[in-house]
C-alpha cells in the first residue's frame, strides 16, 4: 500500500487550538480576578473594579495571540495552504459563533434598556462573545477531527 | 458536522495502482493539504464537484471511478 506520512494537524487547526487555549486562560484569569477581588474587597461583585482586568486580558491575550500567530505563521512556513476544507470548516465555526454573537447584542440592548448596572452589561458582553468564540473553536475543531462529510 | 456521508471513494486503492502515488503527491497535484486528502479518503469530507474531478484526473481515471454512490440511496 502506499506510504503515507503520519496525521499531523494543518495550520489551521493548529492556530485555532492555540486562539481556544489563549481564549481559556485570559478568561479564567480575569474571571479569578474579579472573584477574588469581591471576596477581599468584602463588596457586591458589581462594585467590583473589573475595569482594568477586563483590558489587561484583552491587551494581554491579544499580544500573546499575536505573538503565537507570528510564531506558527514562521514554523508552518510553506504548509500555510489552506483550501475548500478548510474554507467550509471555517464558515461552518463563524456561523456557530455569528448566532451566540447575535444572542449577545440582542441581551446587550434588553439590559441597557432596563438600566442594568454595566457591570453586567460588560461581562454579559464579555462572556457571550467568548462562547460564541468557544463554539466556533469548537465547531472548527470538531470539523477537522470528526470530519465535514 | 461529522455528518456521515452515502458517498465513498477508492483514492487509497488508486494511490496504491498508481505507483504508490503518496497522500502528500496526490494532494500537491490536485492542490491541496494532505489533511484534506486523508479526511476524503476517510469519508470525513465530501469534496466539491470541482475537487473531485482534480482528484480523478490526477489518478488518471473517471470519476465513476474514484467515487461511488450506493444504488437503493438513489431517489
Amino acid at each position: 500500500m502506499a506510504k503515507d506520512a503520519t496525521y499531523e494537524a494543518s495550520y489551521e487547526e493548529r492556530h485555532t487550538a492555540a486562539a481556544l487555549a489563549l481564549g481559556l486562560a485570559a478568561m479564567t484569569a480575569y474571571l479569578v480576578v474579579v472573584t477574588v477581588r469581591a471576596l477581599t474587597d468584602d463588596a457586591p461583585l458589581a462594585e467590583v473594579a473589573w475595569q482594568g482586568p477586563l483590558l489587561l486580558c484583552i491587551g494581554a491575550g491579544g499580544f500573546l495571540y499575536t505573538v503565537t500567530f507570528i510564531a506558527l505563521r514562521v514554523r508552518s512556513r510553506g504548509h500555510t495552504v489552506t483550501d475548500e476544507r478548510d474554507d467550509r470548516i471555517r464558515a461552518a465555526g463563524e456561523q456557530a459563533n455569528s448566532s451566540i454573537v447575535g444572542l449577545a447584542v440582542l441581551a446587550t440592548l434588553v439590559m441597557l434598556a432596563l438600566d442594568v448596572p454595566v457591570f453586567w452589561v460588560a461581562n454579559v458582553l464579555l462572556l457571550t462573545t467568548w462562547l460564541g468564540t468557544l463554539a466556533q473553536a469548537g465547531v472548527v475543531m470538531s470539523g477537522y477531527r470528526k470530519g465535514l462529510a | 458536522m461529522g455528518k456521515s456521508t452515502l458517498v465513498t471513494n477508492s483514492i487509497r486503492q488508486l494511490r496504491f495502482a498508481r505507483d504508490e502515488m503518496t497522500q502528500a503527491e496526490l494532494a500537491r497535484r490536485v492542490g491541496v493539504t494532505r489533511q484534506t486528502v486523508i479526511a476524503i479518503e476517510q469519508g470525513k469530507y465530501s469534496p466539491s464537484l470541482e475537487m473531485a474531478f482534480q482528484i480523478a484526473r490526477a489518478l488518471g481515471v473517471s470519476l465513476d471511478d474514484v467515487f461511488h454512490y450506493p444504488e437503493e440511496a438513489q431517489v
